[in-house]
């Protein structure tokens, strides 16, 4: 297909505004989406009560369930247990009562309940981030990204129609060449070689939020009544209480059992059953539903929904994914990536820092294209410090979290912040300081920040022995590999920035030779999590 | 299936994924230039070929170890970091694709007579 000139520089000129438009809060989502497929690790890192020996099988009638009957239930409406993993050790349950919600972590093996660390960690933290970016006002954050996902989708395909040589440079990579050759080099290959992951990712973000964004899908087909699509989609099942009082069961485990050998007949493979609710509580109503939302030998979500009647233990509901939700649930189940595949988890790791790459890259060569047009000093500052703020400076606000978490305790305040928030607080100021110090120092600033993730990845690593006695070699001796590889990648993080220093240190020397600033713009987004 | 067979089942995967796009690397004109240090055609349609069926295999290498469902995504993220470190070998380290370049010179003298 020839492809006319005009409509080459009118996608070129779309692809650079919507690009610069869109880099900033795109790159945002990218870095914390990334750094939340290891969220369950992360938290690990920074709640050290979650750190105990994996329990994945353990029974609930032995140590929790009794303890649950033993509470003051006469106002609950249902609980929900959320079974223990490998990557999340603890039984999460809460108790829904009329006066809101009643959470409890207890450890699997002792049945002792497990008072947290005060903190968002990556879970509350990093996770909503990268989907509604803490802008909970009118939606707006949700707004935001969605608009961002849709952008993403439509960078990548106007890329595709203004790049020239798309085969011939398909393995090309020019560090030599001038820094806007290479640049743009490397923009290429991040975003070609990677291309399935850049084109799943928005649009399985977009599909699990659909109803915020299309609230009109749900019209002709479900009437407009989204449980029904729910219902449709994961299953539902529920039944009016009789008025008649009657003991909870006291068994969870035979539920469980019984669910996972329907599954495991119909599917042919191992189920695992992973959240369990009790529904309406002290009614001779009583139900209990048992879901495997997120298989571990499967990449689709929400494949089994079953409910039973608590006192009979008969099958009240039995729901099976129809072909059309199987597809969808592969999206949604490919984005939420809770199965047991840690190859494919690094991988998927690797394709969220080329995305990462791929924006930074962009805005980079645009920032450098301006300066060469021979942009105003004060603009040229301007643009410069929102791209170093964007790019470094949202990595060093996210180690920094992570290391003020390690400096915190759970009773610090500061001017009336509890803890949680004092840590959010110096997410915020590093992030901020970031784009002050990018403002001042103008070029430097691009090393200066690098050395300073470096000084953080080292500070992190180091704060989490003194408060935990957790070091590299106590880990890995002790199989505790969660943290042994948080550990590992804030090593090679800090290698990687310090490596990245060095080299804009020299391009910066030798303003006149060509500088190799790819290689470390590349190393920048390697560098940290 | 045991923890090292699967993770040989990958390697294996990765490998395939890898030499196809090294292949397909050395059926361009330029990287060819680069790796043998020879000019003009070396038998561009059977490395290019061999790539695609390399590539290929590593797709049913994949859907072997884990099925259709987890090979959807693990293939596409294999070929891209297989991909990606050809590309990073051609520029740092072609010369370690030579022994495999080697394998696909042409003679001076076919050179010579496929040029007239």
């Amino acid at each position: 297909m020839q492809i006319s000139d005009d409509f080459r520089k009118s996608m070129s000129w779309f692809h650079t505004w919507v690009g610069i438009a869109l880099s900033g809060v795109l790159f945002a989502i990218f870095w914390m989406g990334t750094l939340t497929i290891f969220h369950y690790e992360i938290d690990k890192w920074m709640m050290p009560e979650k750190r105990i020996a994996q329990a994945v099988d353990t029974s609930f009638d032995e140590k929790v369930w009794p303890i649950i009957q033993e509470k003051d239930l006469s106002d609950a409406k249902s609980i929900f247990l959320a079974r223990p993993k490998q990557r999340a050790p603890l039984t999460r349950t809460f108790i829904l009562k009329d006066d809101g919600r009643e959470n409890a972590y207890y450890d699997s093996n002792s049945g002792e309940e497990v008072t947290l660390t005060k903190s968002l960690g990556a879970g509350r933290f990093f996770y909503p981030f990268h989907y509604m970016l803490h802008i909970s006002w009118a939606g707006l954050g949700y707004w935001i990204v969605g608009l961002a996902s849709m952008g993403m989708l439509s960078l990548l395909v106007s890329g595709i129609f203004i790049h020239r040589k798309i085969i011939q440079d398909f393995f090309t990579f020019r560090p030599k060449k001038q820094a806007r050759r290479s640049l743009l080099d490397m923009h290429n290959i991040t975003s070609l070689i990677a291309l399935p992951f850049h084109v799943l990712f928005p649009l399985s973000g977009l599909l699990i939020f659909i109803f915020v964004y299309f609230p009109g899908a749900l019209k002709t087909p479900f009437a407009g009544d989204r449980d029904a699509y729910f219902a449709e989609k994961r299953g539902h099942y529920a039944r009016a209480l009789t008025g008649v009082e009657a003991p909870l069961p006291t068994s969870i485990d035979t539920f469980i059992t019984r669910a996972e050998d329907i599954w495991t007949q119909r599917d042919g493979m191992p189920a695992h059953a992973d959240y369990i609710r009790v529904e309406n509580i002290g009614d001779k109503n009583t139900y209990v539903i048992v879901q495997h939302s997120f298989p571990k030998r499967r990449v689709g979500s929400n494949q089994g929904y079953i409910a039973f009647d608590a006192q009979s233990r008969e099958v009240l509901f039995d729901f099976t994914p129809k072909p059309i939700s199987k597809a969808s649930n592969w999206l949604t189940g490919a984005h939420f990536m809770l199965f047991d595949h840690w190859p494919l988890r690094w991988l998927l790791f690797l394709g969220g820092l080329s995305s990462c790459a791929m924006i930074a890259t962009g805005l980079v060569f645009w920032m450098r294209a301006r300066i060469k047009k021979g942009a105003e000093p004060t603009s040229v500052r301007v643009i410069r410090a929102t791209s170093i703020g964007t790019v470094t400076g949202m990595m060093l606000a996210s180690i920094s979290f992570m290391a003020a978490n390690r400096m915190l305790t759970n009773d610090s305040v500061l001017f009336g912040v509890e803890r949680e928030f004092l840590e959010v607080g110096a997410f915020a100021f590093v992030w901020i300081g970031s784009f002050v110090h990018a403002s001042l120092r103008n070029k430097n600033a691009w090393a200066e920040q690098c050395l300073a993730i470096t000084f953080v990845c080292i500070l992190a690593v180091f704060l989490n022995w003194i408060t935990t006695g957790d070091n590299i070699v106590s880990t890995i001796n002790g199989g505790l590999w969660s943290i042994a590889m948080i550990d590992i990648v804030l090593i090679s993080s800090a290698a990687a920035a310090f490596f990245a220093a060095k080299r804009l240190k020299q391009a910066l020397l030798s303003e006149n030779t060509p500088p190799r600033r790819m290689k470390s713009s590349r190393a920048q987004a390697v560098a940290a999590e | 299936m045991s923890f090292v067979v699967a993770g040989l089942w990958f390697f294996a995967a990765w490998m395939m994924a890898f030499f196809g796009c090294c292949l397909l690397a050395l059926s361009q004109d330029k990287h060819w230039r680069t790796v043998s240090g020879q000019e003009g055609p070396s038998r561009k349609p059977m490395t290019r070929t061999l790539g695609w069926l390399c590539i290929g295999l590593s797709l049913v290498l994949s859907i072997f170890r884990d099925g259709c469902s987890f090979a959807g995504l693990t293939w596409p993220l294999v070929l891209a970091s297989g991909a990606f470190s050809v590309a990073m070998l051609l520029t740092y380290k072609a010369i370690w694709l030579k022994p495999l370049a080697n394998l696909f010179l042409v003679e001076p003298s076919q050179v010579d007579h496929h040029t007239e």
